[in-house]
């Protein structure tokens, strides 16, 4: 279990599950994906969080304090959370979810470092589910 | 032609969504049957456009949301092709909403869920299979229909070559014999009666020579050919408002029907004939509109009825009319309205 600090200070706890539901990665495993299947999932899994979360600085900037702005990230939202339902990242869908509605730039900042968070504990289930493997 | 169960080399595959780790997964999944098929990717409306435009595929799999539109942006590009739409639980209501257009619902054949089931695979092969076997059926009833529009255009020949000679040889047999009742030799009132006689014989032929050509004209719609298929359909409404004069018909027409082959006018022409009938038939109708619209090179062909509202819709004939919407390509859609007693038939098919 990890500790996870939310903007307004209080801190709540994410179970293993939560970070990662081994459900989707099993039925891979399952269906007889190999190892080398799987890292490249994570491989490209990792790319897209990575390249959402770039244009994410990129465009927070262009948003006013308002927030207004801020709408031009639906779209990198909407991908990061399908590459995170499609692996069982739920946490990390979540967080996402949460930056689109965010109100003004200074929520979406603060959310963006919420969701640096957790995709750090997200790559570190994935490694050990890996790890599991062998 | 090839068949169904001839058609079983491996299928193509058109996978279209902007995630790529969703893309991969699902590739993991494909490259685990490398026999059944081969897949193409995209991650946008665009891309997918340009790749249905240079490949056959026999299914696309096609996420709801893409950054420069959405599937049914595709589907309206897709053709015949079956496609399969990528949802979450909770979009499901977009899935519905997706079927609930009539110009697109025809190629939306299931939905597949993220994160993937182990089931996936069955369902893709499924809607492959469903593909091709629709596929096939279309072919054949297209074929049906050709060969029926074939014996409808033989019987008119026929009945016009022969039946019209023989009309005519018995209206000159008439006249020859009403000469020939004009002989000094004749008795006067022999000739009178036999003179009578000619006369009505010859409004007996006549009268049958206008229910040959009338007849002919049903079975070969000439007016598509020579006219074009709006002036023939133009001319089946003014035909209409002369049996019927009572009821008011409407005919409106923005697509251009000038980019239609002659088959599918000729089958296009027996459906409003076909729509158009049934209406007279069952619906008593004040008020007959018929409008034919094109978007996206789709074609909607819209019978609307104001009169009797039928309460079953089986009551309304329309297994031909599906049969011959199929030939084409094409969904029909059959809604009645008892608050506005209008009864509608939508009809939209691909106009090439």
């Amino acid at each position: 279990m990890s500790m996870k600090t939310r903007s307004d200070g209080c801190c709540t706890a994410l179970v293993a599950e939560d970070v990662l539901d081994r459900g989707p990665l099993t039925m891979l495993v399952q269906s007889g994906i190999n190892r080398n299947g799987l890292e490249k999932l994570r491989s490209v899994f990792c790319i897209s969080v990575d390249e959402a979360l770039a244009d994410l600085s990129r465009l927070q900037p262009l948003a006013d304090a308002a927030g207004v702005g801020l709408m031009p990230a639906g779209d990198v939202i909407h991908r990061a959370r399908s590459a995170c339902v499609t692996i069982g990242a739920a946490a990390l869908g979540r967080e996402f979810k949460a930056y689109a509605q965010c109100q003004t730039r200074l929520e979406a900042q603060q959310q963006k470092i919420e969701i640096e968070r957790v995709y750090a504990q997200t790559r570190e289930a994935m490694t050990k589910f890996l790890a599991d493997l062998e | 032609m090839a068949s169904s169960a001839e058609k079983t080399g491996a299928a193509k595959i058109l996978l279209v969504d902007d995630d790529a780790t969703f893309r991969t997964s699902l590739s993991l999944y494909l490259d685990r049957y490398p026999e059944e098929w081969t897949y193409r990717v995209a991650g946008s409306v665009k891309e997918a456009v340009a790749l249905l435009g240079s490949d056959d595929f026999d299914l696309a799999i096609l996420d709801v949301h893409l950054p420069d539109g959405n599937a049914a942006d595709i589907v309206r590009h897709a053709g015949t092709v079956p496609c399969l739409i990528c949802t979450e639980d909770q979009q499901i209501p977009t899935y519905n909403q997706l079927l609930s257009d009539s110009s697109i619902a025809q190629n939306i054949v299931n939905y597949i869920v993220k994160p993937l089931q182990q089931g996936v695979i069955w369902t893709i092969r499924s809607a492959i299979r469903f593909g091709r076997e629709r596929d096939l059926r279309n072919r054949l009833v297209a074929e049906a229909t050709a060969s029926y529009e074939e014996e409808r255009r033989q019987i008119g020949q026929n009945l016009h070559d022969s039946m019209g000679a023989f009309l005519a040889q018995l209206s000159w047999i008439f006249s020859r014999i009403d000469g020939a009742m004009h002989n000094p030799g004749i008795d006067q009132q022999l000739g009178t009666t036999v003179q009578a006689i000619c006369k009505e014989g010859r409004q007996l032929v006549e009268a049958a020579h206008r229910e040959v050509s009338e007849a002919v004209t049903q079975l070969r719609p000439e007016a598509v050919n020579v006219a074009g298929l709006r002036t023939a359909i133009e001319f089946m409404l003014e035909q209409w408002k002369m049996t019927a004069p009572t009821v008011k018909f409407e005919f409106s027409c923005t697509a251009d029907l000038e980019k239609i082959d002659s088959r599918r006018s000729g089958t296009i022409y027996r459906l409003v004939q076909e729509g158009l009938t049934n209406a007279m038939r069952h619906t008593d109708p004040t008020h007959v509109a018929v409008a034919m619209n094109a978007r996206n090179d789709q074609l909607t062909l819209a019978i609307k009825s104001k009169g009797r509202v039928l309460v079953a819709k089986d009551t309304y004939k329309l297994t031909v009319l599906r049969e011959r919407t199929s030939s084409l390509g094409g969904v029909l859609q059959f809604a009645v309205d008892p608050a506005c007693q209008e009864s509608s038939l939508t009809i939209t098919m691909p106009m090439a």
